[in-house]
């Protein structure tokens, strides 16, 4: 008897071990399937998860909490419940852990990069968009929802970076106009450095996705992958070095502000240098306009924006931020109701609306030229430069090894600002062969 | 007759049945888990790109080629080491200072205790400030004695030394909760016996107190080890695993390859790894102990 429970038990074990290696398999086959999932009910409305990356109590939160009400009142078929998920990166790792389980949400807002990750889940959007409404989205704010030639997202919260200055210290200082080039730049920020006082022309941080190196490379003439989407180039003829080269021999000079000798946040700390009057310049995502002209006001001090500078004239800038996707194991109605809800908010009323709200990009062309924004750009007219810096939007890297890549980047980054010996050549041609090892070994 | 030959039945089963509960949920939240772990190390998989495919041993070869990988078991044997090698004696130390039953005494047993419930986020937040290269009390108490300040958890030579030291701070009071307990067992006539062959302190702590406790040195070691192999709060929120990977920990790693860098099955074979190394430390530190503990 004691020897049959004990088999019993071992055999179970056993069993479950064996079990194991189909598990996974059929899991991911099952997460995976096209078929369409009915979740309406014969009598019931289409009901929609929609995955929010910011959380409910936030502007956006409660933006697209009040929009899918008003659609819910005119499409009473239709049931949308938002979720606020806390984050780019939390939005990701419940994706992938969703695709495991089968669990996706109907449609979700993916920082844009993520596209080149999550694509194949995606359901191809022209299929539920109409024609009008995708040619009217914003076409440098849209190029990143496409892989190869289909569109799986389209903008939402979207930014670039730009440039923000201590107005009432240009003038103290007698400096006209923004700098136009990053020459201008250096010149600009020695021009407003006082280092006996502890005042830098400009303060800098990389951003934790390396979105302003990114940026800054743009503009810089380099790119970060070729047109394959395969070979890392960021650092061919050594561009990403002089790059960093640059504001190390700034903060050599002493008119620039680096925050990685501080332990706290780097936007933290640069925004706080600049409200404290002790940094003249900063790069930081348009969508930050509305605190911060808040911010600087309180201050005492006049904000003002430019769009970020460039090296020869040229400009060209990073786009960022997030996108929505509708995933394609979601059934044909969710997705024709998602891509209604999609529609529903593309319009100019709620586009604009969002702008003046967060100050995030006018993601279509209509909205550009509404009421809504003309009244906000007659109010704070040096909006302007940001819309104005979409012509100039580059295409980012839609690798799924992008988060890994720019974790890579970004270490060799802050070393360097953190400490000006760094051998920035070095550090780049690490972090060039690095990322590309990963791109080899991970292959898209 | 009969009634016997079930009560007998009864007698042989009954244990088994009262350990099938446990049996069953360690077997669906561990034994299935780690099951699948294994398997997965394997494979190529890929949940978005449906990717599922048998790759023998490339996972086990790209991160035994891969530095980052190297350098983040090493952090990790050296943080086990180092947490172990000051917690526990330090939790045996302040243990037997404790060992009184006097208000100060259990207030003090309280105090310390504290850290043990106090949630990783508050703790790493703590220390944080407290270990800021500007404003920080650590380098300012550095400066009292005349050290240049250090920069904590911002220099690669310095950040895993970091959580190590607030690692050990957290579990100390646990530790010595747990070796005041065992302290308090220990038979009053023993240490009146010593007393009476005029033995010296030392002599009575290591000839009596010592081996008395032997098997809570045991456990202590032993959680003490895994509790410091599995360490993910502390990096995820003080360091990141930076500088340059200077304070990476295996288990960060792992949450790392998999869910942000996602590369399963690479992370799948680091988690093998950790547990092989797991049950190879635990197993030798059962070996070595039990030889030298005294169980009652």
């Amino acid at each position: 008897m004691k020897k049959s429970f004990a088999s019993l038990m071992a055999g179970i074990f056993l069993i479950s071990l064996l079990s194991a290696w189909q598990f996974p398999k059929s899991v991911a086959s099952s997460s995976q399937a096209d078929t369409p999932v009915e979740t309406r009910r014969a009598d019931g409305p289409a009901e929609i998860l929609f995955w929010n990356v910011f959380a409910d109590d936030t502007l956006t939160g409660v933006f697209l909490a009040k929009a899918a009400d008003s659609f819910m009142e005119k499409n009473r078929d239709v049931k949308i419940t938002i979720n606020g998920q806390g984050g780019y990166d939390s939005v990701a790792e419940r994706l992938e852990a969703a695709s495991a389980s089968g669990n996706l949400p109907t449609m979700a807002i993916i920082e844009e990069t993520f596209l080149g990750r999550f694509h194949p889940i995606a359901a191809e959007l022209s299929k539920y968009l109409s024609p009008e409404v995708i040619a009217n989205y914003q076409p440098g704010l849209l190029a990143s929802g496409y892989i190869g030639g289909s569109l799986y997202a389209v903008p939402f919260n979207r930014s670039m970076p730009v440039l923000f200055y201590n107005k009432t210290m240009f003038d103290a200082s007698g400096v006209k106009a923004p700098p136009a080039t990053w020459k201008e730049f250096r010149e600009t920020a020695k021009t407003l450095s006082d280092p006996a006082h502890n005042v830098r022309g400009a303060a800098m941080c990389w951003d934790t996705d390396a979105w302003i190196f990114e940026s800054i490379l743009y503009s810089w003439g380099g790119d970060i992958l070729d047109e394959t989407n395969k070979k890392v180039v960021f650092n061919d003829g050594g561009r990403a070095s002089e790059v960093v080269k640059f504001f190390q021999e700034m903060e050599d000079e002493q008119t620039l502000f680096s925050p990685y000798n501080h332990q706290e946040d780097p936007w933290i700390t640069i925004g706080t240098e600049m409200l404290q009057g002790r940094a003249g310049m900063m790069m930081s995502s348009n969508g930050m306009f509305p605190l911060y002209s808040q911010w600087m006001a309180d201050a005492g001090y006049e904000l003002g924006m430019a769009g970020q500078p460039s090296f020869d004239g040229t400009p060209s800038a990073a786009t960022g931020a997030g996108n929505i996707v509708v995933f394609r194991g979601a059934s044909e109605e969710q997705k024709t109701a998602a891509g209604r809800f999609l529609e529903f908010l593309a319009q100019d009323e709620y586009a604009a609306e969002y702008t003046a709200l967060t100050g995030y990009l006018p993601v279509t062309i209509t909205a550009m030229k509404s009421e809504k924004l003309r009244a906000m750009l007659s109010e704070k007219p040096m909006y302007q430069a940001a819309m104005d810096q979409m012509k100039f939007a580059h295409r980012r890297p839609l690798t799924k090894n992008w988060k890994n890549m720019y974790t890579t980047i970004v270490e060799e980054l802050e070393a360097c600002l953190s400490d000006t010996r760094a051998d920035a050549s070095e550090a780049m041609k690490s972090a060039a062969a690095a990322c590309q090892k990963i791109m080899d070994e991970n292959p898209d | 007759m009969n009634i016997s030959r079930r009560t007998g039945k009864a007698a042989i089963r009954s244990p088994y049945t009262l350990i099938l509960p446990a049996f069953a949920l360690c077997l669906i939240f561990s034994v299935l888990p780690a099951s699948m772990s294994i398997r997965d190390s394997f494979y190529n998989v890929d949940y978005v790109n449906e990717v599922d495919e048998f790759v023998g041993l490339a996972n086990y070869r790209s991160i035994f080629t891969d530095d980052v990988f190297l350098k983040v078991f090493k952090n990790t044997v050296i943080f086990m080491f180092c947490t172990v090698v000051i917690s526990v004696p330090l939790a045996m130390a302040v243990a037997m200072f404790l060992n009184k039953n006097r208000f100060i005494h259990n207030l003090t047993q309280s105090i310390i205790f504290t850290p043990h419930i106090v949630s990783f986020v508050a703790v790493a937040t703590l220390w944080m400030f407290m270990m800021d290269p500007r404003s920080g009390v650590l380098n300012y108490i550095l400066g009292l004695f005349g050290l240049p300040p250090l920069r904590w958890l911002m220099d690669s030579s310095t950040s895993l030394m970091s959580l190590i030291i607030v690692a050990a701070w957290k579990t100390m009071g646990f530790n010595a909760l747990i070796v005041i307990a065992a302290l308090q067992k220990i038979p009053a006539e023993l240490y009146e016996s010593a007393r009476l062959d005029r033995s010296s302190p030392l002599g009575i702590f290591f000839n009596i107190t010592l081996p008395m406790i032997s098997p809570v040195f045991v456990f202590l070691v032993t959680t003490s080890v895994i509790s410091a192999f599995s360490t993910f709060d502390l990096v995820k929120f003080m360091t990141a695993g930076g500088p340059r990977n200077s304070s990476n920990l295996m288990v960060y790693w792992i949450y790392r390859t998999g869910f942000l860098h996602f590369q399963v099955g690479k992370a799948m074979a680091g988690a093998v790894v950790l547990m092989l190394f797991l049950v190879v430390v635990s197993a030798l530190n059962f070996m070595l102990m039990n030889k030298r503990a005294h169980y009652q």
